[in-house]
């Protein structure tokens, strides 16, 4: 369970500075699918 | 084409000169120290043979500490000496993967540009110019591809070539080592290379707002994230069930007994398409950049 928190955590911290780090939909794109595989091994 | 392959090769050959001269330098410590591999293949024979083996040949009195061995192959051994020819082994597997490991972890920073690389600007101007970011990245992916390919069939052809020279395995297992190598370097390699575009291409996106260090600890996690379901979808399709085209079994001569290994060639392919979308990714990332 403290790691599941952890990734939700982690992940949630970084969706901000995502979202506004850049005007590129495609970078957007492939940090939010990098944000995700943080989460997946986190979870899985 | 060819002109921007060969300008991006000329530009890419300069900025990463650096680590082209450490890939040199892990050759040659390679050959250095796998070629000295004889000695201590000599030492452990006689020590075994001294100490154990009674059926062994003695060092003749007029040249000690030298080898009057007879030839040094498998099929001559008796079967209690296959372990200590598998150890006699060793050393030169250890090179072998020590040299592959570090000349890795160089080639694998490659694709990376700094923020000073960036603003120097060598790509823009190609851009400004009749290419895309896509054929740009495609052509900087044949450059890395290129030296990658150079370096890995340095060390994998010299290491094979110096176990058959010296007879240390059959001609047959020694073919089959090196097309196993040379399938897991095809899907691997191009995979990495154009992984490490997409990842620079997204640091580069990132760069006008400055750094994140929460972004780049994301990127690092994800980047593990991504290899352990790469791990778990190449186990899923290893599945002799899900194949769609005939795998192909190579034979491995250890101690006597053949063992198989597989070869999937599907997963080649699904290399392939990955590696194709990430250098797209990455060219369409630098266009809205750079646009």
């Amino acid at each position: 369970m403290f790691f599941e928190t952890l990734g939700v955590i982690l992940c949630a911290a970084g969706i901000v500075p995502a979202l506004k780090g850049t005007t590129s939909p495609a970078a957007r794109l492939g940090m939010f699918a990098l944000i995700l595989f943080t989460l997946l091994l986190f979870v899985l | 084409m060819k002109k921007l392959i060969l300008t991006i090769q000329w530009l890419e050959w300069i900025r990463i000169k650096n680590r082209i001269w450490m890939l040199i330098f892990i050759l040659l410590g390679f050959s250095m120290f796998a070629g000295s591999c004889e000695q201590q293949n000599v030492n452990f024979n006689f020590s075994y043979s001294s100490s154990e083996s009674t059926n062994q040949p003695q060092p003749s009195a007029s040249s000690p500490g030298i080898i009057a061995t007879q030839p040094n192959t498998l099929s001559d051994k008796p079967q209690e000496n296959i372990y200590s020819q598998l150890m006699s082994l060793l050393p030169l597997v250890f090179w072998t993967f020590a040299a592959l490991f570090l000349g890795i972890l160089v080639l694998a920073t490659m694709p990376f540009r700094g923020r000073e690389e960036w603003e120097n600007g060598q790509f823009q101007l190609i851009f400004m110019g009749k290419y895309n970011q896509i054929q740009i990245q495609g052509a900087r992916f044949i450059a890395y591809f290129a030296i990658t390919i150079a370096f890995f069939m340095a060390v994998s052809i010299n290491a094979n070539f110096l176990a058959l020279q010296k007879e240390w395995l059959t001609r047959e297992t020694i073919i089959n080592f090196q097309v196993l190598l040379t399938y897991w370097f095809f899907i691997a390699v191009p995979l990495m290379i154009s992984y490490g575009g997409l990842i620079s291409a997204i640091n580069i996106a990132y760069y006008r707002d400055g750094d994140h260090k929460i972004l780049t600890l994301l990127k690092y996690l994800g980047s593990m994230g991504l290899i352990s379901l790469l791990i778990k979808a190449i186990q899923f399709l290893t599945n002799k069930e899900m194949s769609l085209f005939q795998p192909t079994v190579l034979n491995f001569e250890v101690n006597a007994q053949a063992i198989p290994i597989m070869i999937y060639w599907e997963l080649l392919f699904i290399a392939a398409t990955i590696c194709a979308a990430f250098i797209y990714w990455s060219g369409k990332i630098l266009e809205e950049v750079e646009s």
